[in-house]
């Protein structure tokens, strides 16, 4: 099987400290990984070098077989934990906008999507509320056909409803035998049952990682009671 | 190409609306100037006329820096950089917009100053219908000289300010620093080269024209003749001569390019998140 990721040795030095210091890992289509850690343990940092927005210290990543650039970046849907669309855009034109940098961008799928998440295509950016700016950002990146689906903190400061709208596209528009997912995030009770893979990160370096199915056996737990577990 | 496009639009589509009021209120500012020929003093329309063009200059200086910093103020350059695109279609996109705006705002002051300049020369009523001609031409001459090396100087600026800034964002600490460096640095090396050049290349490369035939200060003389003021000496410009040393400027020119290739190169594979 190809893998989709292949990370060796990633290593990322800020000033004198490590953020990521050796982490190894391989994605196959249909994976989906849980990234789990305390606030400043490298999962931030680990999903932006492999979207191509930070670039490491030491060792490889591939994705697709590429470095990550702008061909690799073809291949990747990121979802940062900022708000990154221009604020001037209308929703719509934020649509066209990104749509138009990808071949895998799929038009319907994103009406779809922009009906189920309650969206107002006529407003714009700047007027959307954090919920709203949150359902928008996955719309865009739910909307594509990438190999390999980077979500940094997808739940991060949006209220219940938006939270519910979110998992439940996560889980409904992923194309589960075609591509690789990442999800990093805190609340690790909400996306549990998405989680094929698990990797808790502590300082920069792999805390645990395995099959989630395997760990919950293994521990006799949910994955958030291992997490409670590994961080006490 | 096609990703060069779309990134043009984008800066297009973001500043198209002040760009349309700037080009508006100019107009409005200038006409109000060409209103007052007659009526102020002469030759203060056109001395503010051409203090306007020289603010814009001024302010594209200031703004060029914004071209790529208004990227980082609202996190955007997440996006912009999560795009599968080039650094060079980010870099000339940008590029291409700050000479679109400001060529046009300046292109069209000058434009307004040479017909202000033109309105109060016939106003003052001392010319004659011939010496109206000659000033006529030699005011669009000038015109025309300034356009090339406007938008090579504003290409220029354009170029040393992305590039400054570009680099400014490859460090987390002294980022003002880092621009300066990034912009001074350059300016200063490429000056130095073009002028080392110029000193050494041979002649075929010096580029001379005589000031009379670029000025068409020939129709002038005639005009001040045909007005009763004879043996004109055109304040001994007659044998003044417009030159360029083409060496130099290719030199500069090069500069320039590679400071494009080399930010284009930062963005892509050196400025983070």
């Amino acid at each position: 099987m190809d893998a989709i990721l292949e990370i060796k040795n990633l290593k990322k030095r800020y000033g004198g400290r490590w953020a990521l210091n050796g982490i190894d890992l391989e994605l196959n289509r249909g994976d989906v990984l849980g990234l789990a850690g305390p606030n400043g343990s490298g999962k931030t940092t680990m999903l932006k070098i492999i979207a191509g927005l930070t670039y490491p210290t030491e060792g490889s990543v591939l994705i697709a077989g590429h470095k990550p650039g702008p061909v690799s970046k073809a291949h990747t849907a990121y979802l940062p934990d900022v708000d990154h669309i221009y604020r001037w855009m209308t929703v719509r034109q934020a649509i066209e906008y990104v749509s138009g940098f990808y071949d895998d961008f799929d038009h319907d799928r994103a009406e779809r999507l922009i009906e189920f998440m309650d969206v107002e295509t006529d407003m714009k950016v700047a007027h959307l509320s954090k919920g709203m700016t949150e359902r928008l950002k996955l719309v865009l990146i739910m909307s594509r056909n990438a190999d390999l689906i980077l979500l940094d903190e997808p739940l991060g400061g949006i209220d219940p409803t938006s939270r519910d709208k979110v998992i439940y596209a996560i889980a409904t528009e992923y194309r589960w035998e075609n591509s690789a997912m990442i999800i990093s995030t805190h609340l690790v009770r909400d996306l549990e049952p998405i989680f094929d893979k698990v990797l808790f990160l502590k300082d920069g370096r792999t805390a645990l990682f395995g099959n989630a199915d395997e760990l919950r056996a293994q521990h006799n737990g949910s994955v958030e009671d291992i997490f409670r577990e590994v961080f006490a | 190409m096609m990703n060069f496009v779309k990134l043009y639009n984008k800066e297009f589509m973001k500043e198209r609306k002040s760009f349309v009021v700037t080009l508006v209120l100019l107009f409005l500012a200038e006409a109000f100037l060409y209103s007052r020929i007659g009526h102020w003093p002469t030759g203060i329309p056109t001395f503010i006329s051409g203090m306007i063009a020289f603010g814009v200059g001024i302010g594209a200086f200031f703004n060029s820096f914004d071209y790529m910093g208004d990227e980082w103020k609202r996190s955007n350059h997440y996006l912009m950089l999560s795009l599968p695109v080039r650094g060079w279609d980010i870099f000339g996109a940008k590029l291409a917009w700050l000479m679109t705006e400001f060529g046009t705002h300046l292109l069209l002051l000058g434009a307004y100053s040479a017909v202000i300049l033109l309105g109060e020369a016939r106003a003052a009523e001392v010319l004659t219908a011939q010496l109206y001609q000659g000033v006529m031409a030699m005011t669009w001459r000038v015109y025309g000289i300034m356009i090339i090396p406007m938008l090579y100087t504003l290409a220029s600026m354009g170029i040393l300010a992305l590039f400054a800034y570009t680099v400014s964002r490859t460090v987390k600490q002294l980022s003002f620093l880092a621009k300066a460096v990034g912009y001074i640095v350059p300016l200063w090396l490429f000056s130095y080269l073009a002028q080392k050049v110029m000193a050494v290349s041979p002649s075929w490369m010096h580029i001379e024209m005589p000031l009379v035939d670029a000025l068409a200060l020939d129709q002038l003389k005639r005009g001040l003749e045909s007005s009763g003021i004879v043996n004109v000496d055109l304040w001994g410009l007659e044998n003044a001569v417009l030159g360029i040393d083409m060496a130099s400027v290719v030199i500069w020119a090069a500069g320039m390019v590679a400071i494009f290739i080399f930010g284009s190169w930062l963005l892509e594979n050196r400025v983070e998140a």
